[in-house]
């Protein structure tokens, strides 16, 4: 079909070879691309047991039938493999220009296997692949390797780790391009494993588009809409994401001291208002996109990267830091060392409470920048006591015997939004199959800003259907794949529509819904497959036991009662398998091998 | 309606965010103060310091979600925020 490629690229790095397949036929309108052919192509040739750390773990870097079109904020790129932080299968998407390079080589997936012996890059041009060795660049930070690979094929795009992920950090991240990152699930980490440091391509070819007019007028339509949003048109690009600050904290909803308190006073100084009006800077896109909303802090030597909202919540707020410039500069090292913010700033929080009460000493305190850097480097190397915070939270606390202080769901560590004050969104962390993500779902559009209609966001009853639809949608946005920033413009339908032109399909509603509701089951089945169960749908006690901060104050979260509406919306059994008659409907019979034990009727 | 310092009794506090702090006459985001006896809802607020209707997306007194007709009790926390987005 037009739209994609038909081609995947496999290499195998134990004998350095390339090979070129035909993408199954059965997975472009079943599973898109980016995250849901993915989860297709792990699901069917990796072993959920397999050790996410070992030679045997596969990569995969997936685009969509929108990818490197002219449909707006369609140069995103999913990354896969199972997560060495969280055992499940995992996908991490970024923005940039390295996924409209892979489909211009031709591919629609480039699948990793095997492992190398010494470091080394690949460079992909077309259907020409060259692994070649690099020990130039060992131990090299993000920025100092983009540098170097600029210097020797300034034509190619490229990703790569840093430090953390040639020395396995469970929570690596990593660069694509100069200001993407692939953040979550320690995907660098399964790049170190396999010794390799960068990926570079480019290409000149062009996917198939079916009807060039009608995919025209949705440019054109979509990037008016975009523009005619007050978000979308100025404010990302004026503020970014940490214009959502002020709202989280107000709402008491901000991870603060470990989420200790879901309020944290001095949150207006780490603010997107505030670090514009203080610190200059210039923004930058990704491919095709006119929102713009990525910032660069000028002034300086060196440019730096201006945080995300979530990296100033967890690297800011929850470990009580409020100087905008020192925040700034812990975002920067975690991104030049290849750390994700998220779960760095949470294990060291995780690790002061530890402190605090008994369970291990630390020079680390809240509210003290004393060491904060110096720590963060020791996780990257994996020196002293950052080896074992290289572990990631949950391994670290429970080494100690403190399990419950490690802030996560199945390993990953929330994110910052408090689960307390937001009911929809802790059922999201709580069912994600990648762990607490705030993506996966995204409830903050309903139970923060209302959109579409005003939820009580503190209330548990009728919010299993508005994740299970939020998490079908989200899962398509990441296969087409798109932005999902478009979503605060642009209406659900829209998608559909962009995905009738490019590729000629005929999709109606229902089946175009249908693709996230698969794409969901066969995450589900392989992590089952995995070993997860019911129990691991969970939040840490914290949640379930101390209330929050302000409006918050009253409150904690009741997840059986909503873990049992959401399993019956699923259409799954008490224990969240999805049975028999629900893969066939979605088509997923050939996965059926993954359900434990065949998938008995449960009563 | 006027605005009053924050040592005088009776009054409402109104933070006004994401831009929306070029609406307040000393150009603050947190902090505006207004008179409670002056203000029997959000939109005498919104009036006050003529907010446009289309700018205004959030509104929480005291941190929990409220709207254009709710009442504001002396002493209370007005937040006012446009479409904010991100994540």
């Amino acid at each position: 079909m037009d739209g994609w490629m038909g081609k995947l690229l496999k290499i195998d790095l134990r004998n350095k070879k390339a090979e070129i397949e035909n993408l199954p036929d059965r997975a472009e309108l079943h599973f898109l691309g980016g995250r849901g052919l993915g989860d297709y192509l792990l699901a069917e040739r990796l072993n959920p047991e397999v050790d996410p750390l070992s030679s045997e773990n596969m990569l995969v870097f997936a685009v969509g039938p929108l990818t490197a079109t002219v449909v707006p904020t369609t140069g995103r790129m999913a990354m896969l493999s199972k997560s060495p932080l969280t055992g499940t299968i995992f996908d991490s998407n970024a923005g940039g220009h390295w996924g409209p390079a892979l489909k211009k080589a031709g591919f629609d997936a480039l699948i990793i296997r095997g492992s190398c012996d010494e470091l080394h890059r690949i460079e992909i041009y077309e259907e020409d692949v060259k692994i070649i060795p690099c020990p130039e660049l060992r131990e090299k930070t993000t920025t100092s390797t983009w540098r170097s690979l600029q210097e020797k094929t300034s034509d190619y795009r490229h990703l790569s780790i840093g430090p953390a992920g040639e020395n396995e950090v469970r929570f690596a991240s990593v660069a694509v391009g100069k200001n993407g990152t692939l953040g979550r699930g320690g995907l660098g980490a399964v790049l170190g494993s396999k010794n390799i440091k960068a990926i570079s391509v480019r290409g000149d070819k062009k996917p198939g588009i079916s009807d060039e007019k009608e995919v025209e007028s949705i440019k054109k339509k979509s990037r008016a809409w975009l523009e005619d949003s007050s978000l979308t048109e100025g404010r990302l690009r004026e503020l970014g994401t940490a214009m959502l600050m002020n709202l989280i904290n107000e709402a008491g909803v901000l991870p603060t001291h470990n989420f200790q308190k879901t309020q944290f006073d001095l949150a207006d100084r780490i603010s997107g208002e505030n670090i514009a009006r203080r610190l200059p800077s210039t923004s930058s896109s990704c491919y095709n996109c006119p929102i713009t909303c990525s910032r660069n802090i000028s002034g300086g030597e060196e440019e730096r990267a201006s945080p995300e909202f979530e990296s100033l919540g967890l690297l800011g707020a929850n470990l009580g830091l409020s100087d905008p410039d020192f925040v700034t500069d812990l975002n920067q090292l975690c991104d030049e060392l290849g750390l994700d913010t998220i779960s760095t700033g949470s294990v060291l929080s995780c690790y002061i409470e530890m402190s605090d009460k008994g369970f291990i000493d630390s020079p680390l305190s809240f509210g003290s920048r004393e060491k904060i850097d110096e720590y963060i480097e020791l996780i990257a190397f994996r020196e002293g006591i950052g080896d074992k915070l290289a572990e990631g939270s949950l391994r670290f606390a429970a080494e100690y015997g403190a399990s419950e202080l490690s802030m996560q769901v199945k390993g990953l560590d929330i994110p910052a939004f408090d689960p307390r004050g937001m009911k929809g969104q802790a059922l999201g962390y709580i069912t994600s199959n990648r762990g607490a993500c705030h993506q996966r779902a995204n409830m903050m559009t309903w139970e923060l800003l209302g959109i579409p209609e005003n939820v009580d966001r503190f209330s548990e009853e009728d919010k299993a259907p508005l994740v299970v639809h939020q998490q079908n949608l989200n899962a398509i946005l990441d296969s087409l794949i798109v932005c999902k920033f478009t979503l605060f413009a642009l209406a659900e339908g829209f998608y559909r529509e962009m995905l009738n032109a490019v590729t000629g399909a005929d999709l109606s509603e229902g089946e175009f819904m249908k693709i996230g509701r698969r794409i969901w089951n066969l995450e589900r089945l392989y992590n089952l497959a995995a070993g997860f169960r019911r129990r691991d749908d969970s939040l840490p006690p914290r949640f379930k036991e101390e209330k929050g901060s302000g409006p918050a104050a009253e409150v904690i979260v009741n997840e059986e009662k909503m873990l049992d509406s959401y399993y019956q919306k699923r259409g799954w059994d008490k224990r969240g398998f999805p049975l028999p008659d629900k893969l066939t409907e979605l088509d997923l019979e050939k996965f059926s091998g993954l359900l434990p034990g065949g998938g008995e009727q449960y009563d | 309606m006027t605005e009053c310092n924050s040592e005088e009794a009776g009054e409402i506090i109104v933070n006004l965010y994401g831009g929306l702090e070029k609406y307040s006459p000393g150009n603050l985001r947190k902090g505006n103060t207004i008179r409670e006896d002056k203000v029997d809802s959000i939109a005498d607020i919104l009036k006050f310091y003529s907010i446009p209707d289309e700018e205004v997306q959030v509104i929480l007194v005291d941190g929990k979600h409220a709207d254009r007709g709710s009442s504001v009790p002396s002493g209370s926390t007005v937040s006012i925020f446009p479409l904010v987005g991100g994540g």
